[in-house]
């Protein structure tokens, strides 16, 4: 089947629709809240996508995703502090703003550069996965694992302070992703006779014990009565034609490099953010005015965060590999229903997959509509407490497992999961990173396994096909980056430092 | 808590988990010399790869001034305990809806603001509970769960 011979009008069922409608208001909600982002609301509804059909449990999903970015500028831009990494950047200008006009003008500005961006991002989906995953095919072993590795790189070097620490938890959840059945040579590995753990550790039991139960002890930890006071007055998003068109240029910066950081494996919507708003100012005709509350400011990492949400889902259609942690979580929902994202995808599940093409595209002008209409009405969730948020999401969490499982042992693995994720969280490893890891294991494993197989042995097969250079350039690139990013980071660091006078 | 003294800790403990991962996979006897089908191949590698990193990562730890992070590890270990304890008692006595009911009151009633109304404050307790247990009923009735 090609894309547009599908039949549009067939995404239009009730179940499919309550699913869109219900993932945008939730992502909203949960995305206006701070500490709770998109990664656990997802994680969350992860097990009730058991009794729905595989397309409208995985637009659900999307829609939690795409309205969640959206949704953490709303506390960004209201009182200043982000509801989800990616719009720690919407903070500089959009609280700003808010301040100096009213925030309804800021939101407005980052509904606009969303939707947009949102779009971009579909229809980077649309056109790029069916070559990227027609062009899949021709890759190999070799690849596949150099791919995998690029990937773990790329996240490690982004989501913590301590790269070295970043790397650790890559290689614990690569560690936590060889429990369970060998598939190449049927032995069990680390399951301690328990027959619960040969399927390996459930990725369920595994994203909400990381995100969820750790951050939940994290609330726990600090002021669980923190009240976030806002004026919800001055929040209707109304931002004219002649208005969006100044900041139509930042826009499409950060709809193009938001989409291309997200087909990259391992970046995700934090590293678009802060990319498309350092490019938009280099390229302002103001630079001054940025963190000022320039609307530019709002609209780059807005748009670029939204692009990323449907082009970090290339590389998992075409190739199996997530393209960033809250997508691998997205793909639980594919393995629930026993299908394997990747370029033979196309093949077993076409309906699933076009579907999941024009829903994407739908959700984000569900989005649009539901921001415009109730933005102040999701401003509200503010003023929830975390006092009595947090013991909900704890009984949801449990709740969400044992349905998962009907295994009380899945519930004991999941809080022993959050204790330990709560204290490397603390200590500034990186979860994310664990999470990616996880997913790509078996695959990283396998074609490595199996290009030594092919090669008898030899790590020359790396080396001398065309495309494994091409991936193993590209990791240069990032290790080179990153080795010049730590010792700038250094030389600012002591330069800082002031030095006694002799 | 000093963010040194928890750092040094949290890569030692790394590193036993690390040691024990190793021990265990040495357990089992391996009867191919094919990479392949070597199971314990992969493991080996990232036994090698954690023990490096969490040396490398030791003496930085070791090098850095500490700060000081605070934890409440009295409401932590509360929260720890009333977990484990609702769970326990759901699996020995089955009265899952009861034991949620209880275990929200309580949680809401300890995370709370003190000094505040103790009337008002139950009623909304009570309140937030009773929602709370009819949304985990419902859910559990749409998914078909028998609890």
């Amino acid at each position: 089947m090609e894309i547009f011979n599908f039949d549009i009008l067939s995404l239009f069922t009730l179940t499919n629709i309550i699913a869109i409608f219900a993932g945008v208001f939730i992502g909203l909600f949960i995305g206006a809240l701070p500490g709770l982002g998109a990664s656990i609301a997802i994680a969350l509804l992860l097990p009730i996508t058991y009794s729905m059909t595989p397309l409208a449990s995985i637009l659900m999903l999307l829609a939690i995703y795409q309205a969640g970015e959206y949704g953490g500028s709303i506390s960004a831009v209201t009182i200043g502090i982000p509801g989800t990494p990616s719009a720690v950047v919407t903070t500089l200008d959009g609280n700003a703003l808010a301040k100096k006009s009213y925030p309804g003008k800021a939101l407005g500005y980052s509904l606009a550069a969303s939707t947009i961006g949102g779009l971009v991002g579909g229809l980077v989906l649309l056109f790029l996965t069916v070559p990227l995953g027609k062009f899949a095919l021709k890759l190999s072993a070799p690849e596949y694992f150099l791919i995998g590795i690029l990937g773990l790189i790329a996240v490690a070097s982004l989501s913590s302070k301590d790269i070295t620490k970043s790397m650790i938890s890559v290689v614990l959840g690569l560690m936590a992703g060889t429990i369970g059945i060998d598939l190449l040579s049927g032995v069990s590995r680390f399951t301690f006779g328990r027959p619960e753990l040969m399927e390996g550790l459930s990725i369920v039991v595994l994203v909400i014990g990381l995100f969820a139960f750790s951050e939940i002890f994290s609330m726990v930890n600090k002021n669980l009565n923190t009240k976030y006071i806002t004026d919800t007055k001055g929040l209707k998003t109304k931002v004219t034609l002649q208005e969006f068109r100044k900041v139509l240029k930042p826009t499409f910066i950060g709809s193009i490099m938001g989409s291309i950081i997200g087909i990259m494996p391992g970046l995700g919507a934090g590293a678009s953010s802060w990319l498309s708003y350092a490019t938009a100012k280099r390229f302002s005709k103001d630079p001054q005015s940025f963190g000022k509350g320039n609307p530019e400011g709002i609209a780059a990492p807005e748009s670029a965060n939204n692009a990323t949400v449907g082009s970090a889902l290339v590389p998992l259609l075409s190739l199996g590999i997530p393209g960033s942690p809250t997508i691998a979580i997205i793909m639980g929902a594919f393995i629930i229903h026993g299908i394997q994202p990747g370029p033979k995808v196309f093949a077993t599940e076409a309906n699933l997959v076009y579907g999941i093409f024009y829903g994407f595209l739908i959700i984000t002008v569900v989005m649009y509509l539901i921001g415009r209409l109730v933005t102040p009405l999701f401003a509200r969730a503010l003023a929830f407490p975390n006092s009595k948020i947090t013991p909900i999401v704890m009984v949801l969490s449990i709740v969400g497992v044992f349905a998962t499982h009907l295994q009380y042992i899945q519930i004991w693995i999941m809080l022993g999961i959050g204790v330990m994720c709560y204290f490397l969280k603390e200590f500034d490893f990186s979860l994310p990173s664990m999470l990616l890891a996880f997913v790509l294991s078996p695959i990283i494993e396998e074609n490595l396994r199996r290009a030594l197989l092919l090669s008898e042995g030899s790590y020359s097969i790396f080396f001398t096909r065309a495309y494994s250079v091409v991936i193993i350039l590209l990791i240069l690139a990032i290790v080179v980056n990153m080795v010049f990013s730590l010792i700038k980071a250094k030389r600012v660091q002591r330069t800082s430092i002031p030095r006694p006078i002799s | 808590m000093n963010s040194k003294i928890g750092s040094i800790v949290t890569l030692l403990a790394i590193v036993s988990f690390g040691i024990f991962y190793f021990w265990e996979i040495n357990k089992v006897s391996s009867t191919s010399n094919s990479i392949s089908s070597d199971f314990k191949f992969f493991p080996k590698i990232l036994f090698f790869l954690l023990i490096f990193l969490c040396l490398i990562s030791l003496f930085q730890a070791i090098k850095k001034e500490g700060t000081k992070i605070e934890v409440n590890f009295k409401l932590l270990a509360i929260t720890v305990f009333l977990l484990v304890g609702y769970i326990l008692s759901w699996i020995f006595t089955g009265y899952f809806y009861l034991l949620t009911f209880v275990f929200l009151f309580i949680l809401f009633t300890i995370y709370g603001e003190r000094g505040k109304n103790i009337k008002r404050s139950i009623v909304v307790n009570v309140a937030t509970s009773v929602i709370t247990t009819l949304l985990v009923y419902s859910l559990l009735s749409f998914l078909s769960v028998q609890v």
